[in-house]
């Protein structure tokens, strides 16, 4: 995965924020979310990682499911 | 007229004796393939009796299979919930005016740790033993 710098910007930190940031990227240009976007983008993400968990289950209990059950003896 | 009355009884007796016999060997035959379906039902039914056996170990495998597959899906909802009550506990907004430092530092450690969950639950050589394409880059800039 691709590290993702986050800043938390307020009216106390700006001034700070824009100079290291534009010591940090060469540039004063970035994309800004609301708390409460935030808040909902790691809600969907969440979700994203609930689901690729509950398919690893599932593939995992289909597998158990059709091995022999000699094999199922031997894992358990 | 006596010899006659004599042979003829012992005719009579010989038939009998005849009859008896063919009588004894019909019933020995009709034992041999009593016995025979006897020994076929047998195995018959200790073939039935073998696949219920398997059949209810088979259904009580599969029911904690079942089991433990709900358990499962309902920890990975575990995250998510953690999540929600952590999000409805603190105001974020307020935090974030107040003390955007030290939100800005718990914010990128959760996402770091989400990336990490990511990268560990998509992982091809997880003991799940669930294969999966290649994950992304390793590479650690960003802005």
């Amino acid at each position: 995965m691709n590290d993702v710098k986050i800043y938390v910007v307020s009216k106390e930190n700006y001034d700070e924020f824009v100079k290291e940031f534009e010591s940090k990227n060469g540039a004063d240009a970035y994309i800004a979310i609301s708390v409460k976007d935030y808040e909902n983008l790691a809600l969907n993400f969440s979700e994203l990682r609930r689901y690729i968990e509950q398919q690893k289950q599932i593939i995992v209990y289909y597998e158990n499911a059709v091995k022999p059950e000699d094999k199922t003896d031997k894992a358990k | 007229m006596f010899s006659s009355i004599r042979i003829a009884m012992i005719l009579v007796l010989l038939a009998a004796a005849g009859g008896g016999i063919l009588y004894v060997k019909k019933l020995q035959s009709d034992l041999e393939t009593a016995r025979a379906n006897v020994a076929k039902m047998e195995i018959a039914v200790q073939t039935s009796e073998a696949s219920l056996k398997l059949e209810r170990a088979e259904t009580v495998r599969l029911g904690e299979l079942n089991n433990q597959l709900s358990s499962d899906l309902q920890k990975a909802e575990q995250y998510g919930d953690e999540l929600r009550a952590t999000l409805q506990k603190h105001n974020l907004t307020h935090l974030a005016n107040k003390k955007p430092g030290l939100i800005e530092k718990r914010m990128q450690n959760a996402t770091n740790k989400l990336w990490d969950d990511l990268e560990s639950i998509t992982d091809p050589n997880a003991d799940s033993g669930v294969q999966s394409t290649e994950t992304g880059t390793t590479d650690s800039s960003s802005n």
